[in-house]
């Protein structure tokens, strides 16, 4: 029998998860916004530019990766809650 | 702007700018949406605090999550503020890279508008020296006749393949399309130097070639100043002429005044 606190705290768990989801498909637009590598102009400034995208990209990933990491572990601590016997 | 530069620039400098001008925009609407995710973030993460959790006693799993919460926040405002600064970069580098385009298309307007009026002023003596001078001449026009006799009767001096190439190099040739540019422009200042107006007289035509019935007023201003200063012996006419009929004792203009 789960408690009515496990109850409360087990929903606000899952809804904790389920508003990480939609960041994280948020997030997923927000890297289609960053720019790709410039093909159409030369020179230094350009190098710069790309390896500044590049690097925006590769921590946009991290980010998402590490967002994704916390919604699997609270969807767990939602699921280790709701076996918990009261 | 873009369409200025595709006509100064011969196409790749304005699909750079409209480029870094798109991708300013890209990254100030990724920003804005950075920090809004961040915002929506510490709400969430707002809900269940650490010390809520504890109490609660939720399982370490929660509380590994809520780091995870914390760590990705501070990506996310970093990520803004990052791409808050890249696009202020790009829109500077336009910015200053059309004032540059600029900066240099004039400069080189008006060393190529000098130089065609200088060369125009020279032209004619230039041309009868070289034509009186030079031995080629002769050969080349026994050569440019010898090819259209020879091509008048079907027989092909160069294969067509040859001279669409060299056709084709010389026209996708930055470099030769710039100067034939320049050359076509600086056609009015030639035409002024070679038909004796004075090499300070292109000012006026470079202002007639801005445009606007004020530019072109300032033109033909600065071209009347030119031929005054450019040739003093004008000035010095009409006392020549007031001597000479001074000389005459006057009745001329007695005579014409009757």
């Amino acid at each position: 029998m789960i408690s009515t606190t496990d109850a409360h705290t087990i929903e606000s768990l899952e809804f904790q998860a389920q508003q990480l989801r939609m960041l994280n498909e948020r997030l997923s637009y927000v890297s289609a916004l960053f720019p790709s590598a410039s093909t159409q102009w030369r020179g230094p400034a350009q190098q710069l530019f790309d390896a500044a995208v590049h690097s925006l990209h590769r921590d946009l990933a991290q980010t998402r990766s590490v967002i994704d990491n916390a919604e699997q572990l609270t969807s767990l601590a939602a699921s280790q809650l709701s076996s918990r016997v009261g | 702007m873009s369409d200025e530069l595709i006509i100064s620039g011969g196409g790749s400098v304005a699909v750079a700018t409209d480029e870094m001008w798109g991708n300013v925009a890209k990254l100030q609407r990724a920003a804005e949406q950075l920090r809004e995710v961040a915002a929506v973030l510490s709400i969430v993460d707002a809900r269940l605090s650490m010390a809520h959790m504890e109490a609660l006693g939720v399982p370490i799993a929660g509380g590994h999550a809520e780091e995870e919460l914390h760590c990705a926040y501070a990506q996310l405002t970093s990520l803004a503020n990052r791409a808050d600064d890249v696009s202020a970069l790009v829109r500077t580098a336009a910015t200053s890279y059309g004032w540059a385009e600029r900066f240099a298309e004039n400069a080189s307007r008006r060393v190529a508008a000098d130089a065609a009026a200088v060369l125009g002023f020279f032209f004619p003596r230039w041309v009868a020296l070289a034509a009186l001078t030079s031995p080629a001449l002769p050969v080349l026009a026994a050569l440019g006749l010898a090819a259209h006799l020879l091509n008048s009767r079907g027989v092909e001096l160069l294969p067509p393949g040859l001279v669409s190439a060299a056709l084709n190099e010389y026209i996708t040739d930055p470099a030769f399309v710039w100067a034939l540019r320049h050359a076509v422009m600086s056609s009015d200042e030639f035409a002024a130097g070679a038909s004796g107006g004075p090499p300070p007289s292109r000012a006026g035509l470079r202002a007639q070639h801005r445009g606007g019935a004020g530019a072109a007023a300032d033109g033909r201003a600065d071209s009347a100043y030119g031929r005054c200063r450019g040739h003093p012996q004008r000035d010095a006419r009409f006392p020549r002429e007031s001597k000479r009929i001074l000389a005459g004792g006057g009745s001329a203009l007695l005579r014409t005044a009757g």
